[in-house]
């Protein structure tokens, strides 16, 4: 599985320090 | 996605591979900010930001694992485009069209390949080149529409 993270902030700042893109998913639990 | 595309190793591997990945609910109020601020409007809604939160790329609907990982690889691919980190976005561009080309993002791979080499290069052939892989490969194609420009007498 996925390990998401769930703060926004928080996911930039690791993808600056890992020089990573942020993959954002929004999702309706439905 | 949670059930069905999420789970498979080779989408956990493309996604890390790249990316670190963030979810949020849609259905909490302490998402409604971020959500208005994204103007979302329908799930799966998936973005790809650069560390500044710079929104490089979007899609959205459900993908089964082969086309989400295409998808998925494309919109990191033009990130590092739009980023003109040409090297890595070809790579992943070649990647697509190498693994995934029967899926519905393999044309805009080849169309945006021909691009990547084209801003790297100005002088090469490699735009029309590609173009022309493209309306061999990929007839019946969005992309196939976006050159047929080229195509006009």
């Amino acid at each position: 599985m996925i390990e998401w993270m769930h703060d926004l902030d928080a996911a930039l700042k690791r993808a600056r320090e890992e020089s990573k893109f942020v993959l954002v998913d929004v999702f309706n639990p439905g | 996605m949670d059930a069905v595309t999420y789970p498979q190793p080779p989408v956990v591997a493309t996604v890390v591979a790249h990316a670190v990945p963030v979810q949020f609910d849609n259905s909490k109020a302490e998402n409604k900010e971020l959500l208005s601020r994204l103007h979302h409007i329908w799930t799966p809604d998936l973005r790809v930001m650069d560390g500044s939160g710079s929104e490089l790329y979007r899609w959205d609907g459900f993908l089964p694992p082969p086309e989400f990982i295409a998808r998925a690889l494309c919109g990191f691919a033009q990130a590092h485009l739009r980023r003109r980190e040409f090297e890595k976005a070809e790579a992943i561009y070649v990647d697509v069209l190498t693994r995934f080309s029967t899926t519905y993002a393999a044309p805009e791979a080849l169309y945006y390949l021909g691009v990547t080499r084209y801003r790297r290069d100005p002088q090469s052939d490699e735009l029309l080149s590609q173009w022309a892989n493209l309306r061999s490969r990929y007839p019946t194609s969005e992309y196939r529409v976006k050159q047929s420009f080229k195509e006009l007498p």
